[in-house]
């Protein structure tokens, strides 16, 4: 998909790869716990931001995952993501856990905060830096 | 029925008495679909509480041909 085509609300695509490695970190598959839904309390717990998404933050898989990584990266803050296309087990039952269908999930301190529509809200608001802090 | 048309209806029935806006989205393929809710019912909840209602109805959706959607959710004044 072109730039111009783009239907996302990107915030700025334009991060640099040295900033992006330096504030996000993959959290590796199947990630310290076999069992299903232990291991995504394991994983919400592994950071104070983590976005289950498409991909990874050099290669997201979805414009919907590019954009709420672009949102987190150009705070500035420290974030971790976890690939649910390399988890299809952990990709279905996360979405009963949190009662949400889709991807990115955003969870901060433990708890959903939502996608990237309520990312993009909460970050034009100023109220998702007042989440971070 | 198109699938716009299917999750029009589907949402008017499940939020009654409030404006439901579904239309597809710029650029992208047809199972993607842009929603602006307008209701009373989400007046009490917070922001995430609201598009976990709205995804709680459109659920099944996502099992079948829906693939993604973006979301807008307002509170509606009681008149």
């Amino acid at each position: 998909m072109s730039e111009n085509n783009n239907p996302f609300n990107v915030v700025n695509p334009n991060v640099s790869e040295e900033h992006a490695q330096k504030v996000s970190n993959e959290i590796p598959t199947g990630f310290e716990e076999s069992d299903t839904l232990k291991r995504i309390e394991k994983i919400i717990q592994a950071s104070p931001i983590v976005i289950f998404m498409k991909g990874n933050a050099f290669f997201p898989q979805c414009g919907f995952s590019a954009n709420t990584v672009a949102a987190f990266s150009n705070l500035g803050v420290e974030f971790k993501t976890y690939d649910i296309l390399q988890d299809p087990e952990l990709r279905q039952q996360i979405k009963d856990y949190s009662n949400w269908p889709t991807f990115p999930q955003v969870y901060v301190k433990g708890k959903l905060i939502g996608g990237n529509d309520i990312v993009m809200e909460l970050y034009h608001s100023g109220e998702l830096q007042q989440i971070l802090n | 029925m198109s699938l716009t048309e299917k999750i029009r209806s589907l949402l008017s029935e499940n939020f009654p008495n409030s404006e439901v806006e579904v239309g597809p989205m710029r650029g992208a393929s047809d199972d993607h679909l842009e929603i602006c809710i307008t209701s009373a019912k989400f007046n009490n909840l917070t922001l995430l509480e609201q598009h976990q209602m709205v995804m709680g109805v459109l659920k099944q959706e996502f099992q079948d041909a829906l693939h993604a959607i973006r979301l807008k959710t307002l509170k509606k004044e009681e008149s």
